[in-house]
């Protein structure tokens, strides 16, 4: 018991104390931002950097932009994810396992070696540099990784439910939306978290394509900081924090959603 | 209220393998017709046929004289009960039942009245404000059957809406059912493999068997004369014995059992039929029922002298196995508990041979 609490410490500890770092050094004053002690809080800590953020920079554009860009990348994918695992679970039709198989083998593939290609291709639809390139990229990303996961959770949802729906008096999509989706819950969120994540804290396919810097997102703001002969390690820690605050918002905020036996007393068990 | 009628339903699944064959039934208005027959025999899915939950892959179905084959399940103004209750877990037990109203657009307080009303019939009153997990198996179960009467559909179907209960239960909705058919006046429609739930509710059988309509009778009718020896054997608990043996003799006909255990005279009023099968081989067939303990005086019948294997006590009855030889194929009797006979010991026993039923060996059909 002692032993097993002893590991979850280390292990809180060896994630925490990164995330403590960065709010170490966001709260440094400005000439002691390389400094290397262990302290836990420093002396003459400062919001300044938070102030000069929100300020003097470009941070709630960027925030803006990210926003847009994972707010669409979410509804896209639960849209299109909570649809294409519907079909893929219940209806028989040519081709299934073979799209199936198609979705899981794009997923074998690092996104990096995808870049050219995928920058050719927006180039020739006009959609470089611009909000709904960026979008199009990160929903087709994230969808293979969705419509599995959604797929695999409406297997487990017993099928005479819509039957139930359709004698009671629905059509197939009425029952789908009545019925299939409210007890789809939890497979909705990590849906709509996994698009939310691919958008949000996302740089390399970002760095290609939001070339303007009107369009950045966060990851690409940020990097701004980091300049040839110097890094505003201050401005850096403070936007890290202010990047993760929506994300655990949205956590926090789904989390509830996140049970399991939401089809318990549906059918004998 | 409607008639059902089903004309030379066929379905096929992928790859033409055939689980319904040319069924053809009519079932009159208000009428409580069973289907029943062994897993896999094609009952179920001649259910969701009429429901609409599966396609119809050759024939027609009729509800209330309309051709419904291309109706959504939602057109057919059907309701269903489900084996493993389908209830919708989101919901409340009153969502639940009201679901289908409100979908039809009734007005709320109709709804009210009406999903009460059903509550109050099944005596789930005060259980309309759970939700499915918080009821149990029997209440889940009500609630389903709720969900079923409360939009007053023209036929009502069930698809072994008993299966998941335990047997007390089961006895009990059973007679609810049947009381609920009463009260109702509406045509129903219920699938079972339990031959017990098949004769105690239904007004017409229909035995099936690999996809093929084995006989539509009453109740009695099927246990007293049925068509085949599927049917013999599947109606009635315990099941029909049977025995293969020669019909021998020229004037007055005698069954001789094959391995030479037993000979009894056919009765006169059966002989004219057997006739043409004298030095044929044919099957035999008696309830456990059927065949008395010797010792029992002022009864006729076949003498037969069989090996106790086992003996067990039902309380207002005993059945008792037996077989001719230790190894022999085994065979059931069923007594009343007066003494219990010893296992393992020789017993003389009557067979009551005016109540015997003779098989073709080949075709299964009777003679």
């Amino acid at each position: 018991m002692i032993s097993s609490y002893a590991m979850l410490v280390l292990f809180s500890v060896i994630a925490l104390f990164p995330v403590w770092q960065v709010v170490s050094i966001s709260l440094r004053p400005g000439n002691k931002l390389l400094s290397t002690d262990l302290e836990f809080i420093p002396s003459n800590p400062s919001l300044k950097s938070f102030v000069t953020l929100l300020t003097e920079r470009d941070f709630l554009i960027w925030m803006g932009n990210s926003a847009l860009i994972s707010i669409a990348v979410t509804i896209t994918g639960v849209a299109i994810a909570s649809m294409a695992g519907y079909g893929f679970s219940r209806f028989r039709f040519p081709g299934k396992n073979m799209g199936l198989l198609s979705l899981l083998t794009t997923q074998m593939f690092p996104a990096t070696m995808l870049l050219l290609p995928m920058y050719i291709m927006l180039i020739k639809l006009g959609l470089i540099n611009t909000y709904v390139g960026a979008i199009v990229m990160y929903s087709a990303t994230a969808l293979p990784f969705c419509i599995w996961t959604m797929k695999g959770y409406y297997d487990t949802i017993p099928t005479s439910l819509e039957e139930a729906a359709r004698i009671d008096g629905c059509s197939q999509f009425a029952a789908f939306y009545r019925i299939i989706l409210p007890l789809a819950a939890p497979a909705l969120v990590i849906t709509a978290l996994f698009s939310f994540m691919t958008a949000w804290s996302e740089y390399v396919v970002a760095a290609q394509i939001l070339q303007d810097s009107s369009l950045w997102t966060l990851p690409l703001g940020l990097k701004s900081f980091e300049a040839s002969m110097s890094t505003e390690w201050g401005l850096y820690g403070a936007a890290s924090l202010m990047v993760m605050i929506p994300v655990v918002i949205l956590f926090l905020t789904l989390s509830r959603w996140l049970v399991s036996g939401l089809t318990l007393g549906s059918v004998k068990g | 209220m409607a008639s059902v009628r089903l004309e030379n339903l066929k379905k096929n699944y992928e790859g033409g393998k055939s689980v319904v064959n040319n069924v053809n039934v009519d079932i009159d208005d208000k009428e409580f017709v069973v289907f029943v027959g062994p897993s896999g025999c094609g009952k179920s899915t001649t259910l969701r046929m009429i429901a609409g939950l599966e396609d119809v892959t050759e024939g027609n179905v009729f509800i209330d004289g309309r051709l419904v084959n291309e109706l959504p399940p939602k057109d057919r103004d059907i309701a269903m009960v489900f084996q493993n209750y389908a209830l919708y877990p989101h919901m409340t037990v009153f969502d639940n039942i009201a679901f289908g109203l409100k979908l039809r657009g009734f007005p709320k307080p109709e709804v009210m009245k009406r999903v009460h009303e059903a509550a109050s019939i099944l005596g789930i009153e005060e259980l309309l404000d759970r939700k499915p997990k918080a009821l149990s198996g029997g209440q889940r179960q009500r609630a389903a059957i709720g969900r079923a009467i409360v939009r007053k559909p023209k036929v009502f179907l069930f698809d072994e809406p008993l299966s998941n209960l335990d047997a007390k239960l089961r006895v009990q909705m059973r007679t609810e059912i049947s009381r609920l058919h009463q009260r109702l006046e509406t045509t129903m429609i219920y699938v079972t493999h339990d031959q017990t739930e098949a004769m105690t509710m239904g007004d017409k059988i229909v035995v099936m068997k690999d996809g093929y309509v084995q006989q539509i009778a009453e109740p009695l009718e099927l246990y007293n004369h049925p068509r085949n020896k599927f049917v013999a054997g599947f109606i009635g608990s315990p099941a029909m014995n049977f025995f293969e043996g020669a019909i021998v003799g020229a004037t007055a006909l005698i069954f001789r059992e094959q391995q030479g255990a037993f000979k009894l005279s056919i009765p006169r009023e059966k002989s004219r039929k057997l006739r043409g099968y004298a030095g044929k081989t044919v099957v035999l067939g008696l309830r456990p029922e059927h065949i008395y303990r010797g010792s029992l005086k002022g009864l006729k019948g076949a003498k037969v002298s069989v090996d106790v294997q086992v003996v067990e006590p039902m309380g207002n009855e005993i059945y008792v196995y037996f077989s001719f030889g230790k190894n022999g194929k085994q065979h059931t009797a069923r007594f009343d508990a007066t003494t219990m006979p010893s296992a393992g010991k020789r017993l003389e026993v009557l067979f009551d041979t005016s109540k015997a039923h003779f098989f073709d060996q080949e075709t299964e059909m009777v003679i």
